[in-house]
């Protein structure tokens, strides 16, 4: 019995795969689905950890009243020196972040930033393991006139060590030579944004903030916990300035992102949701038709002493022949998805940090199960409308019942409703692409 | 293999066996006036190691006789035993037991399974009751119907005669305890019909298999040990084996009643 399912389904290709385009189309979106939203937090995770990989204490100004142009409290450089004086301090160097007062300026004398936030950082060179930044190329700048891109920019603007690049930040435009090309742990790029990285001096300079930092990054010593460290750099900071653990930094930031992350996956899922849906309501009809079709079949079957039991599993075994195939299939072709919707979003000038693909084990049972699943659950009522074939209907003649004109047009209908659910759906990911890309900003 | 519980003899003259048993069929359709009969009271016993043909012009109740006694359908009233099994009251599990131990079906169209080669066909009953083919009787009916080169081909490679042998095979190979035949030439040319009806004749004279075959051809029912001739639902005739020329006038007989 398990034969004639199979070869009959064979014989059936055609109709199949047409069955099978709505499983696999929604089962794509969902796989791609997972392994984008993923791949952007594993990006952001390597991120996190290596920005506190090594940093147990954290000290940050915060702002007193949250708005785009208050200024963020600066830290004094004396602080600085007093936290290197604590017994319980192994390393601490301070740092400069500015997202708004300079512009990376590129050969034709344009923005290279453009939309995206550019970034001026500077940090102690001699711990640059405090910092999120990684050296992928040539050393760190070193004095007025050095600078260091990340790797995202200079691939994507094409400059390399030795290249120079224009710099204005509170004044003119300024030729800077690139001595390295930076990196955000394993990450090439943070959506789109531009970092130029220079030496403190220069930063304090170009931003005006001569002898002040905005964060200082602090390594306990053995011995030292965080928290210990944390008690004793507190007296020590004026009251603007936030005192903070690492780890709670990181979990705040993770969560941050695992938010905006999750509503751009359900809402991806929710497309993938809906192709299901009508792969559904596809494969429903589709193996209706074909077993009205072989009415003369399945009675056959019946009268060669086949049992209700063993016609039903027959259709299923169809159904979840298809499901199962059209779920391997959406689910590779998923990993293509996430690829297009990663493309989309870098050609809407919105670059994802990317680390390598990730196909996670849930991805793959998800995906496998839902597409799976679902195809067998339609294809349970066509099932058993085939064991209610009575046996009689194999010498009857013109059992095979003539083709209604629905059942006529169904290769059409099926095409029309897959076409249709696909124009949606292509306009619901760009939809959602735009959506998405405004949350992961 | 099947064990058939013979009747015990009315008299020391032994006639054979029966093992099919009908009493008293009905089948009406509708109700009250506008009822209308397919069978009226029939009773009629199958010999064991025969063939029995079934003949009578179109809505004679022929077709109807055979679906009952092949329990692919029920009678109004009456009741019909296979190899002493009752079999009008059974369930549709039981049903599928008798049709899986006791019953083999040749059809008019062949019926055969498109995706399946010619001996998947041929084992396919086998392989639906669970059970395996006897190598050795595969090999012996493969022969006895003559497709040993064309095994590996699917039904649309056949031609109709090679088809309907492949069904024929298909209908021996779990050794029913009767094989009904339903219009086994209908759809064959003169020639390739008489090959298969050759076919079952032989299959009754050297397999002991028990046939009941519904035919309108004369030349079929020539072939018959016995003869049961319909009219409006009743048999009206009931002739040992006849030459197409004698069954031609029976039939005419009973056309003209």
């Amino acid at each position: 019995m398990t034969k004639v399912a199979l070869k009959g389904l064979a014989g059936r290709k055609i109709r199949a795969l047409l069955t099978a385009f709505a499983v696999i189309i929604g089962v794509s979106m969902v796989s791609g689905t997972f392994v984008l939203t993923d791949t952007m937090q594993k990006s952001f995770d390597s991120i996190f950890e290596t920005s506190f990989e090594n940093t147990d204490v954290v000290v940050s100004g915060h702002q007193v009243v949250k708005s785009e142009t208050a200024d963020i409290p600066t830290i004094p450089s004396s602080v600085l020196r007093d936290v290197r004086a604590l017994p319980q301090v192994d390393a601490a160097a301070g740092s400069i972040d500015d997202d708004t007062a300079a512009d990376v300026i590129g050969r034709d004398g344009q923005s290279i930033g453009g939309q995206n936030p550019t970034f001026v950082s500077a940090f102690d060179m001699s711990h640059p393991e405090l910092t999120p930044f990684r050296l992928a190329q040539g050393e760190w700048p070193k004095g007025a006139g050095q600078i260091a891109i990340d790797a995202g920019t200079a691939e994507k603007h094409d400059y390399s060590v030795g290249d120079e690049i224009g710099l204005a930040a509170n004044g003119p435009v300024r030729q800077y030579r690139i001595t390295g090309i930076a990196m955000f742990g394993d990450v090439d790029s943070i959506g789109g944004a531009v970092m130029a990285i220079v030496d403190l001096p220069t930063a304090q300079a170009l931003l005006h903030q001569q002898g002040r930092y905005d964060a200082i990054s602090i390594t306990a010593k053995d011995g030292s916990s965080p928290a210990e460290v944390q008690q004793a750099v507190q007296p020590l900071v004026p009251a603007n300035v936030d005192v903070k653990l690492a780890a709670d930094e990181a979990d705040d930031a993770a969560e941050e992102t695992n938010e905006g992350l999750s509503f751009v996956r359900i809402f991806l899922l929710g497309f993938g949701g809906i192709a299901l849906f009508v792969g559904a309501f596809v494969i429903f009809n589709t193996l209706s038709i074909t077993v009205a079709q072989r009415t003369r079949e399945f009675a056959t079957l019946r009268t060669l002493g086949a049992s209700r039991r063993q016609v039903l599993r027959a259709v299923i075994l169809e159904g979840l022949t298809i499901g199962l195939l059209a779920s391997l299939v959406g689910l590779l072709l998923g990993v293509g998805v996430a690829k297009g919707i990663n493309a989309l979003f870098v050609a809407l000038g919105v670059d994802l940090p990317s680390a390598g693909t990730v196909i996670a084990a849930r991805t793959i049972v998800v995906s496998l199960l839902l597409g799976t699943i679902i195809t067998v659950l339609s294809s349970i009522l066509p099932a058993r409308r085939a064991t209610r074939v009575p046996p009689i209907a194999a010498v009857r003649e013109g059992s095979e019942l003539p083709q209604t004109s629905m059942q006529k047009h169904s290769t059409k209908v099926a095409l029309g409703v897959i076409g249709a659910s696909v124009a949606a759906m292509s306009a619901g990911v760009f939809a959602n692409a735009l959506a998405g890309g405004a949350v992961a900003i | 293999m099947h064990t058939i519980t013979i009747p015990t003899s009315h008299d020391d003259a032994a006639p054979p066996a029966a093992v099919i048993s009908a009493a008293d069929l009905t089948r009406r359709y509708g109700e009250g006036d506008t009822a209308v009969y397919a069978l009226r009271n029939v009773s009629l016993d199958i010999a064991a190691g025969q063939l029995t043909a079934v003949m009578g012009p179109s809505g004679s109740g022929k077709s109807t006789l055979m679906h009952i006694l092949a329990g692919l359908d029920k009678p109004t009233e009456g009741e019909v035993s296979i190899a002493g099994t009752e079999i009008t009251r059974l369930d549709d599990t039981q049903l599928t037991r008798l049709r899986r131990d006791h019953i083999g079906f040749v059809f008019q169209f062949f019926n055969l399974l498109p995706m399946l080669t010619a001996q998947e066909n041929i084992v396919l009953p086998l392989e639906l009751a669970g059970s395996r083919p006897d190598p050795e009787w595969l090999a012996e009916l493969v022969g006895r119907v003559g497709l040993g080169d064309r095994l590996k081909h699917r039904p649309a490679e056949m031609s109709g005669g090679q088809q309907q042998r492949v069904a024929v095979a298909r209908a021996l190979v779990s050794r029913p305890t009767v094989m009904f035949a339903d219009e086994p030439t209908g759809n064959l040319d003169s020639r390739t019909g008489s090959e298969i009806l050759a076919l079952l004749r032989e299959s009754v004279d050297a397999l002991g298999q028990t046939t009941v075959m519904v035919t309108h051809d004369a030349h079929a029912a020539a072939i018959a040990d016995r003869v049961l001739f319909l009219a409006d639902g009743e048999i009206v005739n009931d002739l040992p084996r006849s030459s197409a020329h004698e069954i031609v006038a029976a039939l005419e007989g009973v056309t003209q009643r």
